[in-house]
């Protein structure tokens, strides 16, 4: 009974704030997606090191930092002398939000999938396993780790790479 | 022991209270996310590893997956949680699980299946928690007045020494939106955003409305993480390590700011 009122609770405010006939379009300080074009969006490249744009999450392994570049991928430092941490690598990863490092193997979520790269080889990381389906591609359709007005998933442009903040007109989705 | 496949709920259970039983004289040592030989992530995580798992959450469930062989993850099962997931944390042999509306703790007695002991209903809310062997800490920010909810600036201090039973002790108010925090002995560091990072002390959070012993400014703060003696913070405005040996005197080691 209990879990019943939850869960309609959980279902009201994540659907039915979506509801035109409930909010007023708003324009605004919002949230709106980045997409990338589905035949891009699978595509994993090791490339240079490069600009810290969008840092994310955070993963700390002995002497290696691992920080995501929300939606765009992760940077590897040496972090060996704290005072001065050197980029090492980027890996180009549509989509992601987290990462974690075991044994020299980087795992991180690639939009719908969980990736598994080798990178005890910095000069040749590999994509070792793909396991499609993780996440829900619904998923997609709203921020996360944020509440308030955002601009409706368009799934017909491609995939969310990840949200921005930006000033909405006539926004129609609340989360 | 642990391939024994139980069906009856009130076993695993018995499980569980032998586990917590037992845990207080083992020889277990973790140090917040992850057992130190796993690395470490933040409050705000979404993927973790622990031992031979790796632990993702979704909007709504938990995916456990076997990387005893790292190369070659395989999926194990799926548990469903509830709307709204938005953190994962371990510690210990428990798994505390940060949700919109609540935050549910499971048990890793068996790692390939966690089952859930508890879940604390709280206002609704983002919320990374973290904990110590006493207590679970719960950041709550609401900053959208939806259906009738009041604006949110919390920390939740909630007894966990009965893990089946989790207790508030204190509802600590703050004065901007508290994000992802980490816990080293005695203090809270939590990160409010724009506002940085504000140190808690734990006692004083729990005795008084006045706990702040510290803070770091002039940047924006999301994540926090304590790792090889270095606070480790992270935030739009970039990446930052610091030395926090005299909180009175927090000194920068170096940063990357966003754009460099």
């Amino acid at each position: 009974m209990k879990k019943s009122i939850l869960i309609i609770f959980a279902l009201a405010l994540f659907f039915g704030c979506t509801d035109d006939n409930e909010k007023k379009p708003f324009s605004g300080e919002g949230y709106k997606p980045i997409y990338i074009s589905k035949d891009k969006a699978f595509i994993i490249k090791a490339e240079q090191p490069t600009i810290l744009l969008n840092p994310g999450k955070l993963f700390l392994y002995n002497n290696y930092i691992y920080i995501t570049d929300k939606g765009s991928g992760v940077h590897i430092l040496d972090n060996t002398n704290p005072a001065s941490p050197t980029k090492l690598k980027f890996i180009s990863i549509p989509g992601v939000k987290d990462v974690v490092v075991k044994n020299g193997v980087l795992f991180a979520d690639n939009i719908t999938d969980l990736i598994a790269l080798d990178i005890s080889d910095l000069s040749n990381i590999t994509v070792k396993k793909r396991i499609k389906d993780v996440y829900p591609l619904e998923d997609q359709y709203y921020p996360d780790g944020v509440s308030g007005y955002f601009e409706c998933v368009d799934p017909d442009k491609g995939y969310v790479l990840r949200w921005e903040k930006a000033i909405l007109e006539n926004a129609k989705c609340y989360k | 022991m642990k391939k024994i496949k139980f069906n009856q709920f009130f076993l695993i259970v018995l499980l569980m209270i032998f586990a917590i039983a037992c845990s207080k004289e083992s020889d277990f040592q973790d140090i917040g996310n992850n057992a130190p030989s796993d690395g470490k992530s933040g409050s705000t995580a979404r993927i973790i590893v622990k031992g031979n798992y790796l632990y993702a959450i979704d909007n709504s469930a938990l995916k456990v997956f076997d990387i005893s062989a790292p190369e070659d993850p395989t999926y194990v099962r799926t548990v469903d949680v509830g709307f709204g997931i938005e953190t994962i944390y371990t510690f210990k042999e428990y798994l505390f699980i940060g949700s919109t509306t609540g935050m549910y703790i499971f048990s890793l007695s068996m790692p390939d299946y966690p089952v859930q002991l508890s879940e604390f209903e709280h206002v609704t809310s983002c919320d990374p928690v973290i904990a110590n062997d006493t207590y679970a800490f719960v950041t709550l920010r609401y900053n959208e007045v939806c259906r009738g909810f009041e604006d949110v600036k919390q920390i939740n201090v909630i007894d966990i020494t009965s893990i089946t039973n989790p207790n508030l002790v204190k509802t600590y108010t703050t004065t901007s939106y508290p994000y992802g925090l980490d816990i080293d002995s005695n203090r809270l560091y939590v990160c409010h955003g724009d506002q940085g990072v504000i140190i808690y002390d734990i006692n004083q959070m729990i005795n008084s409305n006045s706990a702040v012993v510290g803070s770091i400014g002039g940047i924006t703060a999301y994540d926090a993480i304590f790792y090889n003696n270095i606070l480790f913070v992270v935030g739009e405005s970039g990446f930052y390590q610091y030395d926090y040996s005299d909180i009175s005197n927090i000194t920068l080691i170096s940063s990357i700011l966003a754009g460099q």
